[in-house]
């Protein structure tokens, strides 16, 4: 199943709070893969990667409390903010998107996997 | 003096039962860079994130973005690639007492070893209740029992023995990273979100936590030197920590690079402490005895980014993810 397929079904066809949760559960779960150096949680800093809460509202490299590479501020220069598109391009190759950054994860190759965390990440929810 | 091979793929596909790895080889373009420094390229796309001494002079390393174990002969560059799993995305590799490869594999949930023998892998998951732990790091106690640490906040070990795997969460949640052996055997773990030493009693498994004195440092990784000393890196702070267990206290050294990200630490044979520091895009030597920076390996490209830093005696192993090389440093004069 393609990306697009799949967050469609899980941002866009999701009718009732049931499923939005279903959705939110398993973005969560994925997040997991994220979690030991990110947050959602509003206003939690300190860990060694920038705090992820409203991505996609901000501009890309918008945490001001936190000190980006010189390959992510060379990055957000060119590129507003994250789309789901360009998200799943950062998920699967983050060197590739990014050449330079220096984050300890190399991509994560399901698909599905990366759906969830995008609609966890900068769906509603 | 220019060493250089280079050559197109050498095929060699082993493959007799579901748990005996199948691998492929090719050699290793490699180019002596400086003096008694070479540099190996490894397979595009591999992203080598820890490495480890093999036997027979090999070396290991993990193939974190294409889930495989690596293993280098720097004697003819040949470099063969295991596939350790679908889900594989392995972080650390050490070699067990047992001569095998042990890997903290994160994609798999679980700790692997791979007998270079045989081929033969053996994978213990973790508890399904543990859910996803992003394993990190392996070590082994003087019983011989592999202790294992997942940032998303536990710590655990695995006996060969019986195959019993025991987690424990670390009481200040995510974080638990880097870990090493002293000299006396114990089990020391540093934790980066929670920026604090643990020392584990291998007996019970419970942990005694230990601040150092920079508030937030996040401490990345931890090695002990000869005396059992334990040399520790502070990714927030750009600190190097030495922390003495016989007198409990800490001593710290500031990176001489600007805004510095200290990041792997490894204490050779000589007892100098080599310290990678991405800030400044280098590895730096540092001296116990004169308490100096005393040498600086810079990365072979832009952002090598070495994550972690190993050897044996008269080498020592920086592995650049960034750059997809490995650094071989000979120290002997």
């Amino acid at each position: 199943m393609k990306l697009w397929t799949l967050l469609l079904a899980v941002l866009a066809v999701s009718p009732g709070v049931a499923l939005a949760q279903a959705a939110n559960q398993d973005g969560e779960r994925a997040f997991q893969r994220c979690y030991s150096c990110h947050s959602v949680k509003k206003g939690e800093t300190g860990l060694s990667g920038p705090n992820l809460d409203q991505l996609s509202k901000r501009p890309i490299a918008g945490d001001r409390t936190f000190a980006y590479s010189k390959a992510f501020k060379t990055f957000a220069a060119a590129n507003p903010r994250w789309t789901p598109e360009l998200l799943d391009r950062f998920l699967t190759d983050p060197e590739a998107l990014v050449p330079g950054n220096q984050m300890g994860f190399f991509g994560l190759r399901k698909a599905e996997e990366r759906a969830a965390i995008i609609a966890y990440l900068i769906g509603e929810k | 003096m220019k060493r250089v091979w280079l050559s197109g793929m050498v095929l060699a596909c082993l493959a007799s039962g579901p748990l005996i790895a199948r691998e492929k080889a090719q050699i290793a373009a490699s180019a002596e860079i400086g003096r008694n420094i070479t540099l190996f390229e490894l397979p595009k796309g591999s992203r080598p994130h820890d490495v480890a001494p093999a036997p027979d002079g090999k070396i290991w390393y993990t193939a974190q973005k294409q889930g495989a174990l690596g293993i280098l002969d720097p004697a003819t560059g040949q470099v063969v690639q295991v596939p350790l799993g679908q889900d594989s995305a392995p972080h650390g590799v050490i070699q067990g007492p047992d001569g095998m490869a042990w890997i903290t594999d994160g994609g798999q949930n679980a700790i692997v070893r791979y007998n270079p023998a045989s081929g033969k892998l053996d994978i213990w998951k973790l508890p399904e209740d543990t859910g996803y732990t992003n394993l990190n790091t392996g070590a082994f106690d003087r019983q011989g029992t592999h202790w294992f640490t997942g940032q998303n906040g536990i710590y655990g070990r695995v006996s060969a023995a019986d195959g019993k795997v025991q987690v424990w969460k670390d009481p200040k949640g995510r974080g638990p990273y880097g870990i090493a052996t002293a000299p006396d055997g114990n089990v020391w773990y540093v934790s980066l979100a929670g920026s604090h030493l643990a020392k584990i009693d291998s007996a019970t498994g419970e942990i005694s936590v230990i601040e150092p004195p920079t508030k937030d440092a996040g401490l990345r990784r931890v090695w002990a030197d000869s005396k059992g000393d334990l040399w520790i890196t502070g990714w927030n702070s750009g600190e190097l920590y030495r922390y003495r267990p016989s007198a409990k206290s800490w001593k710290s050294w500031k990176l001489p690079g600007a805004a510095a990200k200290a990041y792997a630490v490894y204490v050779d044979e000589r007892d100098m402490v080599w310290v990678s520091d991405f800030g400044d895009n280098s590895t730096r030597v540092f001296d116990p005895r004169s308490q100096k920076f005393v040498q600086r390996y810079p990365g072979s490209g832009e952002g090598a980014n070495v994550r972690q830093i190993l050897g044996r005696k008269g080498e020592v192993f920086l592995p650049e993810s960034g750059t997809e090389r490995l650094m071989v440093i000979r120290t002997e004069k």
